[in-house]
């Protein structure tokens, strides 16, 4: 399968399993110039943005350790970008990871909640 | 939500006051600090975080600002980690804000949420005290040294949840109290005395005087005569050293980190010895946050310059200022800080670059010019501080056998060098800032040091033979004085200054 198609495959499973976790999905694949984030949803009353990573086999890592310094940057700009277009700065945000690796049977899911906070400036 | 922590930040030798304010908002989850902070406490940051979660405190993601006031002074340290731990949790409301206004917060943070020991806390408890606070928290290491200030409640603390009990008043935590008299009784012991020095008897009796009257002393001899050995031993026959005293010392060596729970209170005067590669601020102090130099490491107590003419010129320079007026000020771009650097500057070399110049039995393989060379380079104002020349020759086999038991130890000596002090003291009674016989000026030369006919004709006859010099002839003047002192003589009488020409000895062979 395309990595295209991999990543679509993950996305989905990762809606479902956040949905059964008690998530409210609000969006999916927000796009920006600067970037898109994968899935942003509502935990109680936290706004969480969430990154998917999806994986065939475990060879290459642990699909968390792609959400590279790189990676991470990108999520916070694109996440700004959303609480001022959406006037949403009033609510407590996090940064949540899921990682997905598609073996044989039953899909491999990780969920991070909480996996990093914004790194300050120097 | 805000709330607000006291800590504490060393400036120089001394603490002030720095207050931790703690903002909680929503928003993309970040920390925050902001007060000039140097590059331990933004690491803070995760160690706080960190020692939170093992000590099951949980910390949901949030806007973490904290500002470190007053916001113009940079500051350094790793000790705000406990303040920082606290604030957070008192603006999560889960400590009690009240008992924050009563103490002072000091603390590294292991990633377990175990305090780890600071620098500086005698200072902290000083500044604590004076600033009207009812007690400090801090690591139980530094509790001892912090005890020893009265009238304050040292709180020692082992880790974080332990602190967040106490200031929630859930448990009680017995106050540190030290009994300085005791400590500083129990610790003025000098493993070293006089009487391990075979044979010597002339150096000795020149640093016996050099102790007495505070003059500075340069030792020429060949290597192995014992030069350092002597210099290690000068502290021995110092006066004991006051609380006060010790009290000073201790802040200045609590801030360099060099205390621990063992060693609270520093009661022995101190010794140094820097290698002569040490850069100026090394020798002097400095640093990009002003740390104390080997010059205030050595307050109260002996720097000892061994292989002289292999300090670089100008880390020598520095110390002029210092030797001049007892204190170094530190200038920055906006701050200054001035360390205590009152010691007795003690200087050793070699007649020769090889060593060997005046040896009985040596050869001296050195070519003329090489030794003016050598010589060339300690030559100039340094030298001027310089009182006492004395040459440490080569010891005799037979004083190495000599009988340990008929060697004088350094409490008789110091016994001498005490009365002396005394006389000194009295003398100076209505001077400002003039503690010893070596700090006379010339003014007051006629005054304290008079001395009748035949003495000055045995004076000027020396300085023409011998070709000495005016500034020399206050210097024989000022040494004799504390001979004279030394056997309790109101007179300078003539053989006092007969022996205080016997220490120019450099000057008399023209080669400084």
């Amino acid at each position: 399968m395309s990595s295209k198609d991999l990543g679509k495959k993950g996305e989905e499973i990762a809606v479902k399993y956040l949905k059964k976790q008690g998530y409210k999905i609000i969006e999916l694949n927000y796009q920006t110039k600067l970037g898109e984030i994968d899935i942003i949803a509502l935990d109680k009353n936290i706004l969480v943005f969430i990154e998917v990573k999806s994986r065939i086999s475990p060879r290459y890592g642990p699909p968390i350790e792609a959400v590279n310094q790189r990676k991470r940057l990108q999520v916070e700009k694109v996440a700004k970008v959303y609480l001022t277009q959406k006037n949403l700065w009033h609510l407590n945000c996090r940064f949540d990871i899921v990682s997905i690796i598609l073996t044989a049977q039953k899909p491999n899911i990780f969920l991070a909640k909480d996996a990093f906070w914004v790194e300050s400036e120097k | 939500m805000l709330s607000k922590v006291y800590s504490s930040s060393i400036f120089g030798i001394d603490a002030y006051v720095v207050t931790v304010e703690v903002d909680l908002s929503p928003g993309l989850p970040s920390i925050n600090i902001v007060g000039l902070p140097d590059t331990s406490i933004k690491e803070s940051r995760d160690r706080v975080r960190v020692a939170l979660k093992s000590s099951k405190f949980e910390l949901s993601p949030q806007r973490i600002t904290i500002n470190l006031a007053p916001a113009d002074l940079k500051k350094e340290g790793s000790l705000f980690d406990l303040p920082i731990a606290i604030g957070i949790l008192a603006a999560l409301e889960k400590v009690e804000k009240e008992s924050l206004n009563n103490y002072l917060l000091v603390g590294e943070l292991s990633l377990d949420g175990k305090l780890r020991p600071i620098k500086g806390a005698l200072s902290i408890a000083i500044s604590a005290k004076e600033n009207n606070f009812k007690g400090i928290v801090l690591p139980f290491e530094n509790s001892c040294e912090a005890s020893i200030i009265p009238d304050l409640a040292v709180i020692p603390a082992k880790e974080l949840a332990e602190v967040v009990k106490f200031l929630n008043k859930e448990i009680d935590i017995s106050p540190c109290q030290a009994d300085s008299e005791k400590i500083f009784v129990n610790h003025t012991h000098y493993d070293l005395d006089f009487a391990e020095i075979k044979g010597q008897k002339q150096a000795k009796r020149a640093i016996e005087v050099a102790a007495a009257g505070g003059h500075n002393v340069l030792m020429v001899g060949p290597p192995g005569s014992g030069k350092t050995m002597m210099a290690k031993h000068i502290p021995t026959i110092l006066p004991e050293l006051s609380l006060e005293e010790a009290i000073e010392i201790t802040k200045i060596y609590s801030v360099t980190g060099l205390t621990s729970s063992y060693t609270p209170l520093i009661s022995t005067r101190p010794f140094r010895s820097p290698h002569h590669t040490i850069s100026d601020a090394g020798l002097v102090g400095g640093g990009p946050f002003p740390h104390p130099g080997e010059i205030s490491l050595s307050h109260h107590g002996v720097l000892f310059l061994d292989e002289l003419p292999e300090f670089a010129r100008h880390t020598l320079e520095s110390l002029r200022q210092p030797l001049e007026d007892g204190v170094i000020t530190v200038s920055r771009a906006n701050s200054s800080s001035t360390f205590p650097a009152r010691f007795m500057f003690i200087a050793a070399m070699n007649p020769c670059p090889c060593g060997f110049l005046a040896d009985p039995i040596k050869e001296c393989t050195c070519h003329p010019s090489a030794i003016q060379k050598y010589f060339g380079k300690v030559s100039g104002p340094l030298l001027d501080r310089i009182d006492i020349q004395i040459e440490v020759s080569r010891i005799k086999s037979q004083d190495i056998e000599e009988n340990t038991e008929f060697i004088e130890s350094s409490i008789s000596i110091r016994a001498r060098v005490n009365k002396a002090r005394q006389i000194q003291k009295e003398r100076f009674k209505r001077r400002k800032n003039v503690f010893f016989n070596s700090q006379i000026s010339q003014k007051d030369m006629s005054k304290f040091c008079a001395i009748d006919q035949d003495s000055k004709t045995i004076l000027n006859k020396a300085m023409e033979k011998l070709g000495l010099s005016a500034r020399a002839y206050y210097k024989i003047l000022k040494v004799s004085r504390t001979i004279a002192d030394l056997e309790e003589s109101q007179e300078i009488k003539s053989y006092h200054i007969l022996e205080a020409i016997q220490y120019r000895n450099l000057d008399r062979q023209r080669w400084l």
